[in-house]
């Protein structure tokens, strides 16, 4: 109701209705008013002609004194219409004749109510007044006959002044009845057509509010249908009207709302698209902490979805309460400082794991500046920061890996130098104890002192060069089984008393491609650190050997060579395991450094070499440690699918006659290898010449091939190295007997130089013995090939 | 233009050349009121009259009197046209001694029809007589409706009784029967206009103040249609109302006439005291005489002056 009351429509209807009511009062107001004065005014005239034609007929009936005529004038008289009373009067008031209406014979005429003009006799006069309870008009009229004052006048047309004679006076009555019968009636007719307008007033404006306020309702309706998205409903345009204007007008509104609202929507399908398929988290939050929006791929990400979100009143509502302070405490921060805010905030996800994410807040404003609100962003850092650790901890791999390799490399330089040394030591040692022998007891029992330090010293160099992985092991195809069964008589004395070895030991091993002496040294090494851990507490100590097929997985996990990749495929194992101390992590870490160890007397290149011997079979290794209960180390070596029966090549060359004579081509560009050289191949019978370096040796060579029958030649010197120079020397004479002397193993060399002829090879430091055994093999061309 | 710049110069030509006496008096006219006829007459007078002509007014109660007279005395006029009984009267009592030309006075020798006037006639005065002949009216009666042959006539002896004489010596002699009833007052008249209505063929109104008022006029004309009864009206007016048809003067030939007669008295001719009117205009009423039967020719109805009632365009 009050709706009704308010609406634009009941307005417009009720305020032409309230109008035309107005309207229609007033005028009936002005029209009864006025008509009543028109009928008053028309009686007035009506009475006033009436006197008149008494007057005019009454004057030949005055001057004859036809009383009877005059009766029957007045009687006469009275039969029109509101005529009350009619009087005939002489000049001296004496009244001749006079009639009265019959409904006023209830009446007392009172002749007082004759006026009379006493100042102007000739003006008619009229006067209303009260008679009981009427209202009468009183007409006085003078009986004028005119006499002409000057006789000729009566023959002139344009007689001039004429005498107004007033013979007598007509009094004439009438009665307001027909005015109130008129006005009664016009009133009732009003209030008639009161009606009649007020039910047209009604129905007009009933039309009128309606045809106005159509348009308008029609532009409600649409504007309605508008708020709810729909922009294709129009308004039906009627007529030419200003409102039609407005409904044109707006329809043309409509039309470019609806071209912006597709263009917006197609905005905000392409936004939604981004919004949703961004990998990254996007959130509107109002002031009062409500979420306005999440996209969905955040939703997914958390596990929570969006209509959750937008339900939630607080963070609370749908996270733990620690994501949630976490996340309100950088919303407040925004709020606080209403401007761009960054976060790392850890939250669970989907997966059941907590990713963090790097989250950037910024103030969402209104148009006057005011912030209403803040938009999130969430950028998942969770890949970014392992991998990140993955590289951090890969630096940290390769930067020891380089760390281990430069060691390797120090350690195989200076190892080389000191072998170049030993060398010269042991050589010259052993020249010394040939001469001296039987001469001094003292003499070569200090020398033979010399020459067993120098083999410790050698033997430290070996080790340096088995983890450089450059020290020389004869690799042929051995079972890993029988070695260990070979070492484990060695073991004995080698580990505590206290410790028990236990064997579980394959029978049916494949051999493998592998250095006897530098796997022994590995078994050794592994063993004797193994029961160090359990020192003089009792334990035991398993080894175990084995097949097992090693995936790219597992191999990933082991340490394994420096760059090279191992194929994935059967390895042979060999796992040694302790029930002692165990290794920390920090241990573990840097368990295969050089010179690190834990042992007080310890040199810290035990596994330093079995890493190097491992990585020069092409193994790898694991390492399974815990403090406090003990430690498992894994070997594992490519199965190889060669026979035992290559073995050999040096033994068949033994037996082989010797024959000296000749000149060796010593090539070195150690002048005291040279030297020791030269003196112990003199001393086996052979003249020697010396070359400082490899072109120096491809000169001398092809200055005296004839004569020499082999040559000793050093793998790293200036200016031409010992590969150049054996090639070049395999140009000047294909047949060229080349002994290689290395501080490095013979596996390095022999893949240097496959295929072209190598004849023997001796490890620095050498003894006079070994460089024969070389020179021996060297020489046997006929019946024996390359070493390799 | 060349004719307009020559009547011009003749004018003032022919002022300069002018007697000096007649040029300072001229002619006086006087009236007691600037009514139409008097107008008319005037202005046929000037047309007629080669002096100066200076117009006075009384005042319908003669209040200019004093001031008339010493204007005109101061003037001294060579001659005075008087209109009206009034102004004859005043003339006579100022005694100004120059010949006086008088036009529209009824019975110029008394002051009413019953007793003489005490303004005696001057020795040098001339007039023209503001009367019909009672048989030229019965004849033109006649010659319009020839059947009428009673004629009534209401009078007062004593303002009427000489010209009921004329009137009934002329019925004689047209052998119409005049019906002449004396009445002393209007009482007397309106019960004589009554009686007499009915016995009459035709109503012949006189210029008689006793008789004739608007009263008895509306009765005469009531009782005319009411009896068929034609009227013979005193002037224009009355044919206008209804009368049948009335024979009057032509004010502006009386001017005229009263013009020629005043030259002539001022060059020494001998002329008449009393003249009659040279021109009387015939007025008729169609109307009335339709509704009479009377059959009028188109001779008789060119005959006319005036003929009414007037056709649409046509001034009263």
């Amino acid at each position: 109701m009050k709706l009704f009351f308010y609406s634009l429509r009941s307005r417009i209807f009720l305020s032409v209705t309230a109008l035309v009511v107005a309207l229609s009062l007033v005028f009936g107001w002005i029209s009864i008013v006025q008509q009543t004065s028109s009928l008053e005014q028309e009686l007035i005239e009506r009475g006033q002609i009436t006197a008149r034609h008494l007057s005019y007929g009454v004057e030949l009936g005055i001057l004859t004194a036809d009383v009877a005529g005059l009766d029957a004038l007045l009687k006469k008289l009275l039969n029109e219409k509101d005529v009350l009373y009619a009087g005939i009067h002489a000049l001296n008031d004496e009244m001749i004749t006079s009639a009265m209406s019959d409904s006023l014979d209830v009446l007392a005429y009172d002749p007082a109510l004759v006026m009379v003009n006493s100042d102007d006799p000739l003006s008619e006069s009229w006067v209303k007044k009260q008679w009981g309870k009427r209202d009468v008009y009183e007409f006085n009229m003078p009986v004028i006959n005119e006499i002409h004052v000057a006789e000729e006048a009566m023959l002139l047309d344009d007689a001039g002044e004429v005498q107004r004679q007033v013979i007598g006076n007509i009094h004439v009555i009438l009665g307001a009845s027909s005015i109130e019968n008129a006005i009664h009636k016009t009133i009732v007719n009003g209030i008639r057509t009161f009606f009649i307008v007020f039910l047209f007033a009604l129905l007009a404006a009933w039309w009128l509010a309606r045809a106005l306020t159509r348009p308008l309702e029609d532009m409600v309706s649409v504007i309605e249908t508008t708020k709810s998205g729909d922009f294709n409903q129009r308004i039906h345009l009627r007529g030419q009207n200003e409102i039609t204007q407005l409904a044109m007008s707006f329809n043309r509104m409509l039309d470019v709302l609806a071209e912006r609202d597709a263009n917006l929507h197609e905005q905000q399908r392409t936004m939604q698209v981004i919004l949703d398929t961004a990998p990254v988290g996007i959130w509107m939050l109002a002031a009062d902490h409500r979420i306005m929006f999440i996209n969905k791929a955040f939703s997914e990400a958390v596990g929570i979805s969006e209509q959750e979100f937008m339900d939630a009143e607080h963070y609370a509502d749908v996270l733990s309460d620690a994501v949630a302070v976490q996340c309100m405490q950088s919303d407040e921060r925004c709020f606080a400082a209403e401007k761009l805010v960054t976060s790392q905030e850890r939250i669970p996800c989907v997966d059941d794991k907590v990713h963090v994410f790097d989250v950037v807040k910024a103030p969402l404003r209104n148009d006057q500046g005011e912030m209403i609100g803040l938009v999130g962003i969430a950028i998942d850092a969770t890949a970014r920061l392992e991998a990140d650790l993955e590289k951090e901890q890969m630096q940290q791999q390769v930067e020891h890996t380089q760390r281990l390799e430069s060691l390797g490399v120090l350690a195989g330089g200076i190892a080389h130098d000191f072998n170049n040394i030993l060398t010269s030591i042991m050589g010259n040692a052993a020249m010394a104890g040939r001469k001296l022998k039987g001469v001094s007891v003292d003499g070569e029992e200090y020398l033979s002192k010399i020459v067993h330090s120098s083999e410790k010293a050698a033997l430290l160099c070996k080790q340096m060069l088995a983890y450089s992985g450059k020290g020389h092991f004869i690799v042929k195809p051995v079972n890993l089984s029988d070695m260990v069964e070979s070492v484990t008589s060695l073991l004995g004395v080698s580990i505590y008393s206290t410790v028990e070895l236990n064997y579980r030991l394959s029978d049916h091993l494949p051999n493998i491609e592998a250095d006897e002496a530098q796997l022994q040294q590995v078994i050794m090494n592994l063993v004797i650190n193994a029961s160090d851990a359990i020192g003089e507490h009792s334990g035991i100590v398993t080894i175990a050997s084995g097949l097992m097929h090693a995936d790219a997985a597992y191999l990933a996990q082991t340490v394994a060579p420096s760059g090279v990749e191992l194929e994935a495929g059967d390895y042979v194992y060999l796992e040694v395991s302790d029930t002692g101390c165990g290794m920390s992590k920090e241990v573990q870490q840097r368990l295969f450094e050089p010179f690190f160890t834990t042992k007080f007397t310890g040199r810290g290149l035990g596994m330093s070499a079995v890493q190097g011997i491992i990585r020069g079979h092409q193994g790898a290794m694991n390492v399974y440690s815990e403090p406090g209960k003990g430690t498992t180390f894994k070997v594992l070596f490519p199965v190889s699918h060669k026979q035992a029966a290559d073995q050999g090549v040096s033994a068949v060359s033994s037996v082989h006659a010797w024959q000296s004579g000749g000149t060796v081509l010593i090539i070195d560009d150690e002048e005291m290898i040279r030297e020791v050289a030269s003196v112990m191949l003199q001393d086996m019978g052979f003249e020697t010449l010396n070359a400082v370096d490899g072109r120096d040796g491809v000169d001398m060579y092809r200055q005296h091939q004839d004569k020499v029958v082999a040559v000793l030649l050093d793998m790293t010197m200036p200016r031409l190295d010992g590969e150049g120079c054996f090639r070049e020397l395999k140009a000047i004479n294909p047949d060229v007997k080349v002994i290689l002397s290395s501080g490095y193993n013979e596996q390095d060399v022999a893949n240097r130089f496959d295929g072209e002829g190598l004849l023997a090879f001796v490890q620095k430091p050498y003894n006079p013995e070994e460089l024969e055994a070389s020179l021996r093999l060297a020489c046997a061309e006929t019946v024996a090939g390359n070493v390799v | 233009m060349a004719k307009v710049l020559f009547f011009c110069l003749s004018v003032c030509f022919m002022i300069m050349l002018a007697p000096a006496s007649l040029q300072a008096a001229g002619i006086a006219v006087l009236s007691h009121a600037d009514i139409t006829p008097y107008r008319m007459a005037i202005a046929g007078f000037r047309e007629h009259v080669d002096l100066p002509v200076h117009e006075y007014h009384l005042g319908s109660k003669n209040e200019h009197r004093d001031t008339v007279a010493k204007a005109v005395r101061q003037q001294q006029p060579e001659l005075i046209l008087v209109l009206g009984k009034s102004a004859l009267n005043f003339t006579r009592s100022m005694q100004f001694g120059v010949p006086v030309v008088f036009v529209f006075v009824l019975h110029p020798n008394n002051d009413s029809n019953k007793s003489p006037s005490k303004h005696p006639r001057q020795p040098g005065e001339f007039g023209i007589a503001m009367s019909i002949e009672p048989e030229q009216q019965f004849k033109m009666l006649l010659s319009i409706a020839p059947g009428m042959k009673r004629i009534g006539v209401v009078y007062d002896p004593e303002k009427s009784g000489v010209v009921i004489r004329q009137a009934q010596a002329a019925a004689k002699r047209l052998r119409i029967h005049l019906v002449a009833m004396p009445a002393s007052n209007q009482h007397d008249a309106a019960i004589a206009i009554a009686d007499m209505m009915a016995n009459i063929d035709a109503m012949w109104m006189i210029p008689d103040t006793t008789v004739l008022t608007s009263t008895t006029f509306k009765q005469m004309m009531r009782l005319s249609l009411q009896h068929a009864v034609a009227l013979i009206g005193l002037a224009p007016k009355y044919v206008r109302a209804g009368s049948l048809f009335a024979l009057s003067f032509d004010s502006r030939a009386i001017g005229l006439q009263a013009g020629d007669m005043a030259m002539r008295i001022l060059n020494g001719e001998t002329l008449a005291k009393r003249m009659s009117p040279e021109v009387v205009r015939f007025v008729l009423n169609k109307q009335t005489a339709d509704r009479l039967g009377l059959y009028l020719s188109a001779a008789r109805l060119k005959q006319a002056a005036d003929l009414y009632p007037k056709r649409k365009g046509e001034s009263n």
